[in-house]
C-alpha cells in the first residue's frame, strides 16, 4: 500500500505481541551502520598558533557548544568562580533556539524570539566568545585545537549537540542521506532545517506532510507530537487540505502527556492528523518521497524525517564515545560529567549517556549543576549531586493557544522519572506559561 | 503619587564587612545590597484610602508596586500567624532576618513579585507568580507561591523560603510596618536578595515600551496602590 490508510495501530500492535518485542528492541538496539549523514566531523588538523584571545585572567575554561548547556555553563562559571576565565567556542554567527520553534511553525511567535546574539551573552556575562570549531583536543597537554588556534585550558567541557543517524531508518547509503536530510529535514538541529520547515509549511497546497518520531532518547520527547499539534493547527488555520501523518514507534505519545496530546489530536485535529503508533520504519526513499514500515509503504508530498540522534560524532573522533552506547554519547562519571578518569575535561548536553530528557530546560539545569562541580573540582572541593529539573510545556493549540505540562526529576540511581507533576489538560494559561518558560531560559542564558 | 525625574539616590550598595557585621547583628538589612532612604509607601486602594489589613481577604493575591512604578510585590493575608523573626540566607549565602508578618492576626506578607530564578514577574499581561492556599499542580506543597514558568515554590509564611523548583534563594521580602491604632500598613523596605538591576536589564525593552523611555526608574512617594491581581492581570496564570 503505498498511500496512508486509516490508523490501524491496533493490529501493529498485535504484530509486535506476537513478535515477542523482538521487532522493537531491534529498532532500538539499531547499529550505527555507516554513520551517514550530513557531514558535519570534525575537520583533522592542528594549527601550531595561538588563537587570539585576551591574556588569560584566571583559570582558563573552555566551553565547547553554545547551546542551552553551553551557554548557560559559560556564564555559571563566571558567576560560581569570578576568577575563571571562559572561553565558548561556538561555530554558528548566532543562535537559534529549538525549544519553542514549533511555535514558530503556527506564527504564535515571530523568528526574532529564537534567535539570540552571542556577542551580548558574552558580553552580559563576562566571557569571551570565539567563533570557531573544536577540531582537535590534547588532555594530556591540556589544549584544545580550533578552527581558529589552539588554546591552552585548565577545564573544558564539551557539549557540541546531536548527529543525526540516517542507518536507523534504514538509510546506509550517504548519497540517500544527504538527499533525506536536505529534502527532508529533521528539524532538531535549528537554522537551516528550521527555516526549511517553516518555508515547506508556507508551500504547502494539499496531500500528506509526514512527520516521523525516533527510536531511542532523542532530542526533546514530546516535541514530534506537539510539531505534530502545531502543523495541524497551521492547516486548520490556514485552510490547507493537508494530512499530517505522525509515524511512532512507540505504543503512544511521551508518556506522561500522552492523555493530553491524544485529547488534542482526536478534539481539534480528527481530520487532519492521522497518528500511527507502534509504528517502525524500515526504510525511506527519498527520491520517491516514501516510507516503509515493516507493514506497509507510505507515500507522502512533503515530510520532516526524524532519525534517531546520536552525540555529535565530534564526540566520537575525539575519543569520549562509549562504544557500546547505542547512540554513542561521551563515557562519562554520570553523576559528575567528568570524562573518566580525567576530572579536567567534562561533557553535557545532548552528548551526555545518562537517559534524562534531551530537552533545552534539562540541559539548561544540568549546565548549572556542572558550573558547581567544576567551581568545586578547581577549588578542592565537592558538591553533592543534584538532579536535573524537566519543567515542560507542549503547546496542542494555536487559536486560542492551549498547552499541556509536565514537571519531574531524576532519581539518583537509575535515573528514571521520580517527582512527576503535569496538567494534560490543555489551557489557555500553560500557554502563557510555555511562552514565558521560553523567554525565561533565553534570558538565562543570554542575559 | 509619583514621584517624577528622581533617580535610584534611594538605593546604596553597602559593601564587605560593614554589611556583614550588620547582618551578624540581627540588623534588617540586606547584607550585600541594602535600602537606605528606602521609601515608605502607604497601602491604599484605588481610591487612594489606606488599605485596612483586617479587611484583606484571606488567602487573595494582591499586587502594588514598590519601591519603583515598575517593581511589582504581592500582598498576602494567610489565613495563619507567620513565624516570627526567621532566618533566611540571600544568593550570596548571606545571613538576613526576616520579622515576620504584620497586622492584629500576624498573617500579613508582602514579597516582590520577580522570580528569583529567571525574574518571571506578575505583569498587566499576564501574572505568573501566584499564591495558592490549595496544592496547584506544579508546587509541592499547600500555601506556596509558585512561579509558573519554572516551577519554582516559595513559602510566603517562611520569609519567602524556596521549598521546591529550580530557585536556589527565597524571594525578597517587602518589609511592612504595620499601625495597630489604624489597622494600615506602609511599606518600608526590602529584605533578601533584590534583583532589580538584573530586572531592569532583562525587561529593559518592554519597560521603556510601558514606562517610557527610563520612566520605569522612578520612585514612587508616599503611596502605592494595591489592587486584586485579577484587577491588575490581563491572565492570572495558575499552575
Amino acid at each position: 500500500m503505498k498511500s496512508p490508510g486509516k490508523n490501524d495501530g491496533f493490529v501493529r500492535r498485535q504484530f509486535l505481541q506476537l513478535a515477542g518485542g523482538s521487532a522493537l528492541a531491534a529498532a532500538t538496539g539499531t547499529a550505527l551502520v555507516g554513520g551517514t549523514g550530513p557531514a558535519s566531523a570534525a575537520i583533522s588538523g592542528r594549527t601550531n598558533r595561538p588563537a587570539d584571545l585576551p591574556a588569560a585572567t584566571g583559570p582558563r575554561c573552555v566551553v565547547v557548544g553554545g547551546g542551552a548547556f553551553g551557554a548557560t555553563l559559560a556564564k555559571y562559571l563566571k558567576k560560581e568562580n569570578p576568577k575563571f576565565d571562559v572561553v565558548m567556542v561556538e561555530p554558528n554567527a548566532l543562535y537559534m533556539s529549538c525549544f519553542l520553534s514549533n511555535l514558530w511553525l503556527d506564527d504564535l511567535i515571530d523568528l526574532n524570539t529564537l534567535q539570540h546574539s552571542y556577542c551580548d551573552a558574552a558580553r552580559s556575562n563576562g566571557y569571551v566568545w570565539l567563533q570557531g570549531k573544536l577540531i582537535d583536543l590534547d588532555r594530556d597537554a591540556k589544549r584544545a585545537y580550533t578552527s581558529e588556534g589552539y588554546i591552552d585550558y585548565q577545564f573544558i567541557a564539551l557539549a557540541p549537540g546531536i548527529d543525526y543517524n540516517y542507518a536507523s531508518i534504514g538509510i546506509t547509503d550517504p548519497a540517500m542521506a544527504a538527499a533525506c536530510a536536505q529534502n527532508f529535514p529533521a528539524g532538531f538541529k535549528p537554522g537551516s532545517e528550521h527555516l526549511s520547515i517553516k518555508g515547506k509549511l508556507a508551500n504547502f497546497e494539499k496531500g500528506v506532510f509526514l512527520t516521523t518520531v525516533p527510536v531511542g532518547n532523542y532530542r526533546c520527547l514530546p516535541a514530534p507530537y506537539e510539531r505534530a499539534c502545531m502543523i495541524a493547527a497551521y492547516f486548520k488555520k490556514n485552510k490547507i487540505k493537508g494530512k499530517l501523518v505522525l509515524l511512532d514507534p512507540g505504543e503512544q505519545p511521551f508518556a506522561p502527556k500522552a492523555p493530553g496530546f491524544l485529547a488534542a489530536f482526536k478534539e481539534l485535529y480528527p481530520d487532519i492528523i492521522e497518528y500511527r503508533p507502534s509504528t517502525t520504519i524500515k526504510s525511506v526513499d527519498p527520491i520517491k518521497k516514501t516510507v516503509t514500515t515493516e507493514f506497509e509503504t507510505i507515500g507522502f508530498d512533503d515530510a520532516a524525517i526524524y532519525p534517531r540522534v546520536r552525540a555529535a560524532k565530534l564526540i566520537e573522533d575525539l575519543g569520549l564515545s562509549d562504544p557500546k552506547g547505542p547512540q554513542m554519547e561521551a563515557d562519562i562519571d554520570v553523576h559528575k560529567y567528568f570524562a573518566k578518569g580525567d576530572r579536567t575535561c567534562y561533557v553535557g548536553g545532548d552528548c551526555r549517556p545518562m537517559p534524562f530528557s534531551k530537552s533545552g530546560n534539562t540541559a539548561n539545569s544540568e549546565a548549572h549543576y556542572v558550573a558547581k562541580v567544576i567551581a568545586a573540582t578547581a577549588a578542592g572541593k565537592d558538591v553533592d549531586w543534584m538532579s536535573p529539573q524537566t519543567i515542560c510545556y507542549s503547546m496542542v493549540n494555536g487559536k486560542p493557544e492551549e498547552a499541556i505540562v509536565v514537571k519531574a526529576k531524576y532519581d539518583k540511581g537509575k535515573f528514571g522519572f521520580t517527582d512527576v507533576e503535569l496538567d494534560n489538560k490543555r489551557s489557555p494559561a500553560l500557554a502563557l506559561a510555555a511562552h514565558e518558560w521560553g523567554a525565561g531560559l533565553y534570558r538565562d542564558m543570554f542575559a | 503619587m509619583k514621584r517624577p525625574n528622581v533617580s535610584r539616590r534611594g538605593f546604596v550598595r553597602v559593601c564587605g564587612a560593614a554589611a556583614l557585621a550588620g547582618a551578624a547583628s540581627g540588623r534588617l538589612v540586606e547584607p550585600s545590597f541594602a535600602l537606605t532612604d528606602a521609601p515608605r509607601l502607604k497601602l491604599v486602594d484605588k481610591a487612594g484610602e489606606p488599605i485596612k489589613a483586617g479587611v484583606l481577604e484571606v488567602n487573595a493575591n494582591y499586587i502594588f508596586h514598590y519601591p519603583y512604578v515598575s517593581t511589582p510585590c504581592l500582598l498576602l493575608r494567610l489565613d495563619a500567624a507567620t513565624p516570627r523573626n526567621v532566618e533566611r540566607t540571600n544568593a550570596d549565602k548571606a545571613p538576613y532576618t526576616w520579622p515576620g508578618g504584620v497586622g492584629k492576626d500576624g498573617a500579613v506578607v508582602a514579597y516582590s513579585a520577580i522570580c528569583a530564578h529567571l525574574l518571571s514577574y506578575d505583569s498587566k499581561h499576564a501574572s505568573f507568580l501566584t499564591f495558592h492556599k490549595g496544592r496547584s499542580v506544579l508546587s509541592e506543597r499547600e500555601r506556596m507561591i509558585t512561579c509558573c514558568a519554572h516551577a519554582s515554590s516559595y513559602d510566603p509564611a517562611n520569609g519567602g523560603d524556596v521549598v521546591s523548583g529550580p530557585a536556589e534563594f527565597p524571594l525578597a521580602a517587602v518589609q511592612l510596618e504595620y499601625d495597630s491604632d489604624n489597622d494600615e500598613v506602609t511599606a518600608v523596605g526590602l529584605i533578601g536578595s533584590v534583583l532589580f538591576d538584573k530586572f531592569f536589564d532583562a525587561y529593559r525593552a518592554d519597560l521603556n515600551a510601558e514606562f517610557g523611555r527610563g520612566a520605569y526608574r522612578e520612585l514612587l512617594q508616599d503611596r502605592t496602590t494595591v489592587a486584586p491581581i485579577a484587577d491588575y492581570s490581563k491572565a492570572v496564570v495558575g499552575c
